[in-house]
């Protein structure tokens, strides 16, 4: 944009930002290609820096009135382009990091056989537990959820989750051999 | 980008200035509804003090919506007229009452008129000295100063206001004549 078209995009730009409505295209021709070209720099070509050249104009008519005639107009467009383009990249990341979180759990929750293995898994948990003492049973349900029983002290909670998980191995071991 | 695309964006680009337009007046034009609001606990009926004060704030934020010559003219408008708001006072301290249409009625009324020239001289010579923009600034001024003293001339009753109102025109009136007379 060479001093002319500057010259011009600050008288269009103050008139716009007074109300005056004919103002309004001078801006958009002079405006438009600097911030699509701004954009593009910042941005490298990325794919939605159209999407950031274009939010960034509408920022930038949005905040027209708020255009203070003591200011350069053409650094006052580029820092708004900055602005949103700077946004549009932690946007950007935070999709992708988003992305990858839920590809992991996609990968973690399980394909048709794992989900079958823990299944079984489950099963044969319930039928164990099934045959422990009930104290036992509430003991290490209670110690799976993270609260202790407030009627017991903890280190009897403790000695008691140490005998139920001993008592819950050796049915393990005992009906399926493994552990 | 095709020409239909970049027609679509300017089409965007004009509704987001003229919300950004609209926002701001909005933000703008709220505080000065507190001039002719606070007349209710002093004078005015609320019901008028609160008819004025709305007004107010439409007529506020058209204009700065609107902008150019209607926007400058807000703040002289409101500025002009807010001295009226002194009236009562002034006249209780002359005369030592107020508040009650009728009883003070030749003192009030002559009030109100000179209130309403002064705030029309204010805006005649804050106006631009030509073009269009003197016209816009003239209506949206007297229009504004109206609308914040009218409650100050409530206590003079009907009569009382429209003498504000005549006052204000009689004095912005040659001014928002002589454009037309040249044409």
């Amino acid at each position: 944009m060479d001093a002319d078209d500057r010259r011009r995009l600050q008288e269009a730009l103050l008139r716009l930002a007074d109300g005056d409505r004919s103002a309004f295209h001078p801006v958009f021709t002079l405006c438009w290609p600097v911030v699509r070209r701004f954009t593009f720099a910042l941005l490298r070509g990325a794919a939605d820096a159209e999407d950031a050249a274009q939010e960034s104009l509408l920022r930038v008519f949005a905040r027209a009135s708020e255009f203070d005639r003591a200011r350069p107009a053409l650094p006052w467009i580029l820092g708004i382009a900055f602005h949103q383009c700077r946004t549009q990249r932690r946007r950007a990341q935070r999709r992708r990091e988003e992305a990858w979180g839920a590809a992991g759990d996609v990968a973690g929750a399980a394909s048709p056989e794992a989900a079958l293995v823990q299944a079984d898994l489950a099963r044969a948990a319930r039928e164990l537990l099934a045959g422990l003492p009930p104290l036992d049973v509430e003991t290490i349900v209670a110690a799976f959820e993270g609260a202790p029983t407030s009627t017991v002290a903890p280190a009897t909670f403790r000695k008691r989750l140490e005998r139920a998980r001993e008592r819950l191995r050796r049915a393990w071991r005992e009906r399926h051999g493994l552990v | 980008m095709a020409s239909s695309d970049a027609g679509h964006l300017a089409r965007r680009a004009r509704a987001a200035y003229e919300r950004g337009r609209g926002r701001r007046a909005v933000v703008q034009a709220a505080p000065l509804v507190l001039l002719p609001a606070s007349f209710a606990f002093w004078c005015a009926p609320p019901a008028l003090a609160a008819a004025a004060a709305l007004g107010l704030f439409l007529g506020a934020t058209a204009f700065l919506w609107r902008g150019e010559g209607y926007g400058r003219a807000v703040l002289p408008g409101v500025l002009a007229g807010a001295p009226t708001l002194a009236l009562p006072m002034l006249v209780r301290a002359g005369l030592g009452h107020v508040c009650h249409p009728g009883t003070c009625w030749n003192v009030c009324v002559a009030g109100c008129v000179a209130a309403g020239i002064t705030a029309g001289l204010v805006l005649w010579w804050l106006a631009p000295r030509s073009g269009a923009d003197r016209t816009r600034f003239l209506v949206a001024g007297t229009a504004l100063a109206a609308a914040t003293a009218l409650p100050a001339c409530s206590f003079a009753g009907l009569i009382g206001m429209g003498a504000l109102v005549l006052g204000l025109v009689a004095a912005a009136a040659p001014a928002l004549a002589r454009p037309a007379l040249r044409h």
